[in-house]
C-alpha cells in the first residue's frame, strides 16, 4: 500500500513539473515572437516604421486612392 | 489662428469633397469653391456626353476650338506626361474604357462588366494648335481623370488666398495652407489601401499638397473572369500589374503629386523606391502584402 502510494506520488510529481516545465517554455517563446514582432515595427531595416494610427492621433482628413 | 474648424462636405467630380478652415472661412467662400468644381466637372468630365471634353473627344482628326480653362488644363496635362517619361498619359480613354470603365463608378452594377481587347497605345501626339485650338489624333482619347481633380484643387489658393490656413480635400487630392488650425500643422491620415478604414500613417503638413493613387479602390470583375482597375499602365495599354497597393506624395502642388503618385505606382515596389530616393519626393507606398515604406524624405512629414 505505501509502495503504491510513493508511485501515485511520483507520478504527481513528474506531472507537475513537465508541466511547469512546458509553461516556462511556452511563456519563453512567446516573450521572444513578441519582442522580434515589435522591433521588427519600429523601424527596422525593411522600411516599415512604427507610425501612429488615426485612433492614437486626432487628424483633420484623410488621403485615399480614388 | 483658434482650433475652432468650420467643415463643408459635397460631392463632385465623381467624389467627395471636403473644404476645411477656422471660423473666418465664411459660407460665401465654401461657396465659391463648390462652385468651381461643378464647373470644372461640367467641363471635364468625360462621363457627361455634353462636357467640353467629350465634344473634344469626338471631334478627334479636326482642330477644336477650347475653351480657356480645357486648353490650360491639357497643355498642363501634356507638360506633365512629357516630364514623366510616357509613364503619365492622359489620352488613355480609350483603353480605360476598353477594360470596362466607361461609365462613371457609381453606375457599375453588381455584376461583372463586358471589356474588350485594349488598343494600341502608341497613336500620334495630341497638339495645341494657336487660338486655343486642340488637335486629336484619330484614335485618342482624353481622360483628364485624377489630374482635372489635383489641378482643380490647386486653383482653389486663388479663391481662397485671402485666408491664412485651410484644407481642400477632393477624394484624397489635397491642399493644405497655412499652419494648420492651432500651429502646429495639418495632420492628415493616409489610408491603409488593404484596410478602408485604417492609417497606416499620420502626416503633420505644412503648406503642402498631397495625392494619392491605389489601384484598390475603382476595381471591377471583367466577363472573363479578370480583376480589372482604373490605373492603366501606357506600356501595355492595360490595367497595371503593379505591386503596389497605393502610393501617396507630398509635394508643392495637387497635380504634380498625382503625377507623381501614378507614375510610382507603375514602376512598382522596387523601382518606385529607387526614384523616390533619387528624386527626394516624399512618398509613402503601401504594397499589394500591405508593407509599407517611407521614401524621399516622407519620414519627415510624420505626425509622432
Amino acid at each position: 500500500m505505501a509502495r503504491t502510494n510513493r508511485y501515485n506520488e511520483a507520478r504527481l510529481w513528474t506531472a507537475a513539473v513537465t508541466v511547469t516545465l512546458l509553461t516556462t517554455i511556452w511563456a519563453g517563446l512567446a516573450a521572444k515572437d513578441a519582442f522580434t514582432r515589435l522591433n521588427r515595427d519600429d523601424g527596422g531595416g525593411d522600411g516599415r516604421q512604427a507610425v501612429p494610427s488615426r485612433e492614437s492621433a486626432v487628424t483633420h482628413t484623410r488621403t485615399r486612392g480614388s | 489662428m483658434s482650433a475652432t474648424l468650420a467643415h463643408t462636405a459635397f460631392r463632385a467630380m465623381g467624389t467627395d469633397i471636403e473644404v476645411i478652415g477656422g471660423p473666418e472661412l465664411t459660407g460665401e467662400d465654401r461657396e465659391r469653391v463648390q462652385f468651381w468644381f461643378q464647373r470644372v466637372e461640367s467641363l471635364l468630365s468625360r462621363f457627361l456626353p455634353e462636357s467640353e471634353l467629350s465634344r473634344l473627344n469626338r471631334s478627334a482628326g479636326r482642330p477644336f476650338s477650347a475653351s480657356a480653362l480645357l486648353y490650360r488644363v491639357l497643355a498642363d496635362a501634356l507638360d506633365a506626361a512629357a516630364a514623366s517619361g510616357g509613364l503619365f498619359d492622359p489620352a488613355l480613354l480609350n483603353n480605360v474604357r476598353a477594360a470596362g470603365y466607361d461609365r462613371s463608378f457609381e453606375k457599375f452594377g453588381v455584376g461583372p462588366i463586358p471589356a474588350s481587347r485594349p488598343p494600341r497605345v502608341h497613336h500620334a501626339p495630341v497638339r495645341l494648335l494657336p487660338s486655343r485650338r486642340i488637335l486629336l489624333p484619330i484614335g485618342a482619347g482624353i481622360d483628364l481623370g485624377g489630374f482635372a481633380k489635383g489641378w482643380a484643387v490647386d486653383r482653389c489658393a486663388t479663391i481662397l488666398s485671402h485666408h491664412a490656413a485651410w484644407l481642400v480635400n477632393a477624394g484624397g487630392d489635397l491642399l493644405a495652407r497655412g499652419e494648420g488650425p492651432d500651429g502646429s500643422g495639418w495632420l492628415v491620415g493616409v489610408e491603409d489601401p488593404l484596410i478602408p478604414g485604417k492609417d497606416v500613417a499620420v502626416l503633420r503638413l505644412f503648406d503642402r499638397a498631397v495625392a494619392t493613387s491605389s489601384v484598390m479602390r475603382r476595381r471591377w470583375h471583367t466577363q472573363d473572369g479578370r480583376v480589372a482597375h482604373h490605373v492603366i499602365d501606357p506600356r501595355t495599354g492595360r490595367p497595371s500589374e503593379t505591386d503596389i497597393a497605393s502610393v501617396t506624395v507630398i509635394s508643392d502642388s495637387v497635380a504634380a503629386a498625382e503625377v507623381e503618385a501614378k507614375v510610382l505606382l507603375l514602376l512598382g515596389r522596387r523601382e518606385a523606391m529607387r526614384r523616390a530616393e533619387f528624386t527626394g519626393i516624399p512618398a509613402v507606398l503601401v504594397s499589394g502584402a500591405g508593407e509599407m515604406s517611407l521614401v524621399g524624405g516622407a519620414g519627415a512629414y510624420l505626425a509622432l
